[in-house]
């Protein structure tokens, strides 16, 4: 059975169609990637898998239970295994990093001071955010930020983590930077990733697989060497449309 | 349509509020930034509110102190002064400066948080943000919106009272003691019991309006704007119904 499934998901914003028949699968342990043009309702499928979205018909599943319409104790203990990082970071601003970090465990897990600090220590050392720990986030880089947002996502010993848009607005380097962590994360924690970027080559270097999205329907959800040698047309024009981009 | 749909909005917001009001002392966090909100309503008000009220009193003292030299009744400039200001006017300046001052900034801070999807990011990791963000500024304003309007009164009738002893040649001895005999503690009951309803007024529409922000910088602007415009409303609407009931 797959860990999330998407089945002919259907979401309509003002009578546009955002969504529309949307199906596929993430397996356990995979990074999939979602890649598709502005518009075509990749950060809406990733908010349906925690629920801050509910489709108009179709089922969203995480390991096997429907998300929208499970009680809330279901939905607290999906949540509670699903770590999400925002395109900014999403950290309260009048926290520090470690602080921010530390906030899921102090209000919900309510875990003791020292076992705390242990996980923070380890969540920031996995990102390589450990010396910035004590800065509040206006102090620190986007790349940073985003950082601290990931390490934030996996402080909980979450098993899924889902990634809006990790590289956006980063230079190169901090984008490779940021793509490896993902690749790292997955590798050694086993963490399944679901990846929404506009960046390509990153995803093509560390997905799984990768799913095109467009006029929200999936197009194509294949693997990385599958995808960039796909003769399927909306694959084509998305390929060249990048390559023309980057140029 | 939408009307009906920001009630609704602003009264879940406010039943959930109310129910979740034991938890701001469970945990640490909680209790540090409910003594912040504290802080900021009250003694972050502090200016505006000290010259709003001095200024209402002295106005009040002013004009009601002309038509009193008319009838030669200043001695009662006093008794005119504290009630009015015991029963209405300072319970309705310390409302609009708790809306204008602090409705507004949280009505701005949550919105921000809302569009950079912080609020979102509080609810998946299953932190309610009524419990983590509402209840601390809701619950502050309900503490310390009838502590600003007492501080409005006693500010007020001082400001009456220098007006009346340099302007209107009422001794300030005889002024005082005309305020004190008039006021009773009915007075001072429904005075503080409709600060406490405008606290709790103004901090729910201006949770409301900053939870329900949506578009970016514009939406924040407009959370704002309507935070201000609803609260100065309500205010006015249930000073006058609290008074309909305790005065008939």
């Amino acid at each position: 059975m797959s860990l999330i499934s998407f089945e002919n998901v259907v979401k309509d914003f003002d009578g546009r169609k955002v969504l529309d028949g949307l199906s596929f699968s993430v397996e356990k342990g995979e990074i999939l990637a979602i890649v598709g043009p502005s518009g075509t309702g990749k950060s809406v499928t990733l908010k349906h898998i925690v629920r801050l979205l509910t489709p108009d018909s179709g089922r969203v599943t995480v390991d096997g239970v429907d998300v929208s319409e499970c009680s809330s104790r279901q939905l607290r203990a999906i949540r509670r295994r699903v770590g999400y990082l925002f395109q900014g970071g999403a950290l309260l601003a009048w926290k520090t990093v470690e602080e921010n970090v530390a906030l899921p465990l102090k209000e919900c897990d309510c875990l003791p001071d020292d076992k705390i600090d242990r996980r923070v220590e380890a969540a920031l050392a996995a990102v390589e955010l450990s010396d910035a720990a004590e800065k509040f986030p206006a102090e620190i880089s986007g790349g940073m930020q985003k950082r601290a947002g990931l390490a934030r996502a996996i402080v909980r010993e979450s098993d899924v983590v889902l990634y809006d848009e990790p590289t956006s607005g980063l230079d190169p380097v901090t984008s490779v930077t940021i793509n490896s962590l993902i690749k790292k994360l997955n590798r050694k924690l086993g963490i399944t990733s679901v990846v929404v970027t506009h960046d390509l080559q990153g995803a093509l270097a560390f997905a799984d697989r990768i799913l095109l999205l467009k006029e929200g329907k999936a197009v194509e959800c294949s693997t990385p060497a599958e995808f960039a040698a796909s003769e399927n047309p909306a694959v084509r024009e998305f390929l060249s449309a990048m390559k023309g981009e980057m140029q | 349509m939408s009307f009906i749909r920001e009630v609704g909005r602003t009264t879940r917001v406010m039943i959930a509020s109310i129910f979740a009001f034991p938890t701001v002392l469970r945990s640490r966090d909680s209790r540090a930034d409910f003594a912040v909100q504290l802080y900021k309503t009250g003694i972050g008000t502090l200016p505006v509110v000290t010259v709003v009220s001095l200024f209402t009193g002295m106005i009040l003292a002013l004009q009601v102190g002309l038509e009193l030299r008319r009838f030669n009744q200043e001695m009662y400039l006093g008794a005119a002064v504290m009630i009015t200001l015991i029963r209405e006017m300072a319970p309705f300046s310390c409302g609009m400066c708790l809306a204008a001052c602090v409705g507004s900034a949280i009505a701005a801070e949550l919105g921000t948080m809302k569009v950079n999807d912080e609020i979102d990011a509080l609810e998946i990791m299953s932190i309610s943000p009524i419990r983590y963000l509402a209840v601390p500024r809701i619950l502050a304003l309900v503490v310390m919106a009838p502590l600003v309007a007492f501080f409005c009164c006693a500010i007020g009738t001082l400001g009456g009272g220098i007006v009346g002893s340099t302007q209107l040649g009422v001794n300030f001895e005889q002024y005082m003691s005309s305020a004190m005999s008039m006021a009773e503690p009915k007075d001072l009951f429904v005075g503080l019991l409709k600060a406490l309803v405008f606290g709790l007024v103004i901090g729910t529409v201006s949770v409301a309006q900053g939870m329900g922000t949506s578009l970016g910088a514009t939406g924040v602007g407009r959370a704002t704007q309507r935070s201000v415009v609803v609260s100065f409303l309500m205010i006015l609407m249930l000073g006058y119904m609290i008074t309909r009931v305790f005065y008939r």
